[in-house]
């Protein structure tokens, strides 16, 4: 017996392993040392190790000697839960508990600009196409815009699933910096005097049967509007019905923590499946990473021209601040508190915070109907 | 159809598609609560 066949590994790995296994430190740094999105991006700088070790039993491999394929477990994750996408549609539900609709009863109308805020997702797949992505991978990518990391996961495992690794870690990874990106585009698209106007507060209490027929509601047009959006939209509606309904707080609970845990555990772990030196280390990472970028410049860009668009046809004193536009992402409640901070760096008694959480709250449902719209409209175009 | 022009097309219907979306929610809302305010009987079982 000879050292080669003692230790494998080190006659197998190459410099592509290496470079994975930092990747994988590196997220695992970023995850612990700067808490940037630590629940998913640990798994996955974890995972990211585990599979880049030559010969690594966490993946399927091919047995050199009988030539059949010898199931890893993450392997066997990544097909029971994101293959058929069963992962992210759990934690929908657990998001979907987390989620306060509340907020926008008080300002429904900022639920516009959780439509104005996709506008970099659209945007993104018409860059992705120019560099040579085709449709689906496009799509796949320009939901990175979303600023949600299960509708990204969602959409690319169904169009794209070669890509998911990188997309998801792009994704993760630009909902930790909204804190970073947004600011300084807010800035350069607003003048001090935009950024001073102040809104009216809109104190009142919402019912519960208002909040309990909101979810259901929803469910039922996107229903028959997009069908195949039944599955993102309905799976956050149906977590909101348990939250709201009143009488399954001990469920409502369960899918808000324990669900929401255990889920994002393997989602994370499962999706490192995917990142194995021979599909991460391309050019095609380094663009997504980039398209990602401008994902998030964008939407931020769309919020808020589209604010100061609405502002033009509004009277003086019920305008509205145009920082309000950025948050229409789904980076929830972050987006909503870095443009309440940038209000009152310019002005300490205006308090903006009411109505960024609104218009964020519009942003988690405009993303998933993002999402759903995508998934319906990218098979019409391919016919 | 090449890939850019079904992204643009894309990006037509699918911005027009959200609004569209979000107006009706906008409405639904609207609705909801216009028939049942904050301040009905329904609060009473918090």
């Amino acid at each position: 017996m000879n050292i080669q066949e003692l230790l494998p590994v080190l006659f197998n790995i190459t410099w592509q392993h290496l470079l994975m296994i930092c990747v994988g430190v590196v997220l695992i740094y970023l995850a612990i040392a700067k808490q940037y999105e630590p629940t998913l991006l640990l798994p996955m700088g974890f995972g990211a190790i585990l599979v880049n070790i030559p010969l690594s039993s966490a993946i399927t491999q091919i047995d050199p000697e009988t030539g059949k394929a010898v199931e890893g477990a993450l392997s066997v994750f990544y097909e029971a839960g994101i293959a058929n996408e069963v992962f992210p549609l759990l934690i929908f539900i657990a998001i979907g508990a987390m989620i306060d609709f509340g907020p926008l009863f008080k300002n429904p109308f900022l639920l516009l600009f959780g439509a104005a805020a996709q506008f970099g997702i659209f945007f993104t797949i018409i860059a992705a196409t120019t560099m040579g992505f085709d449709l689906k991978e496009a799509a796949s990518i320009g939901i990175i815009g979303a600023a949600d990391g299960p509708t990204s996961i969602f959409v690319s495992s169904r169009f794209a699933p070669d890509l998911l690794g990188p997309i998801s870690v792009a994704a993760y990874s630009y909902m930790a910096l909204v804190p970073i990106i947004q600011p300084p585009v807010i800035r350069l698209l607003t003048s001090k005097k935009e950024r001073l106007i102040r809104m009216e507060g809109h104190p009142k209490t919402v019912s519960r049967t208002a909040l309990i027929l909101f979810p259901i509601i929803v469910t039922v047009i996107a229903g028959i509007v997009a069908p195949s959006s039944i599955a993102l939209i309905g799976f956050l509606m149906f977590g909101n019905l348990i939250r709201e309904c009143g009488v399954l707080n001990k469920l409502s609970l369960s899918a808000q923590n324990e669900l929401a845990s255990l889920v994002t555990i393997l989602l994370g772990i499962s999706i490192a499946s995917t990142m194995t030196a021979e599909r991460f280390v391309r050019l095609d990472t380094l663009m997504i990473i980039g398209l990602g970028l401008i994902a998030f410049i964008f939407d931020t860009f769309g919020g808020v021209m589209f604010a100061k668009l609405v502002n033009v046809f509004r009277p003086e004193g019920k305008k509205i601040n145009p920082m309000i536009g950025a948050c229409g992402i789904s980076a929830f409640p972050m987006s909503a508190r870095v443009v309440h901070n940038m209000g009152q760096k310019e002005d300490q008694y205006n308090f903006l915070l009411m109505h960024a959480v609104s218009s964020n709250v519009g942003g988690q449902i405009g993303s998933v109907v993002a999402g759903g719209l995508i998934l319906a409209l990218v098979p019409l175009l391919l016919l | 159809m090449d890939p850019f022009n079904a992204a643009l097309k894309i990006t037509a219907i699918g911005m027009a598609g959200i609004f569209a979306f979000m107006f009706i929610f906008y409405i639904s809302i609207r609705l909801i609560d216009k028939f049942f305010p904050g301040d009905e009987p329904a609060n009473k079982q918090a």
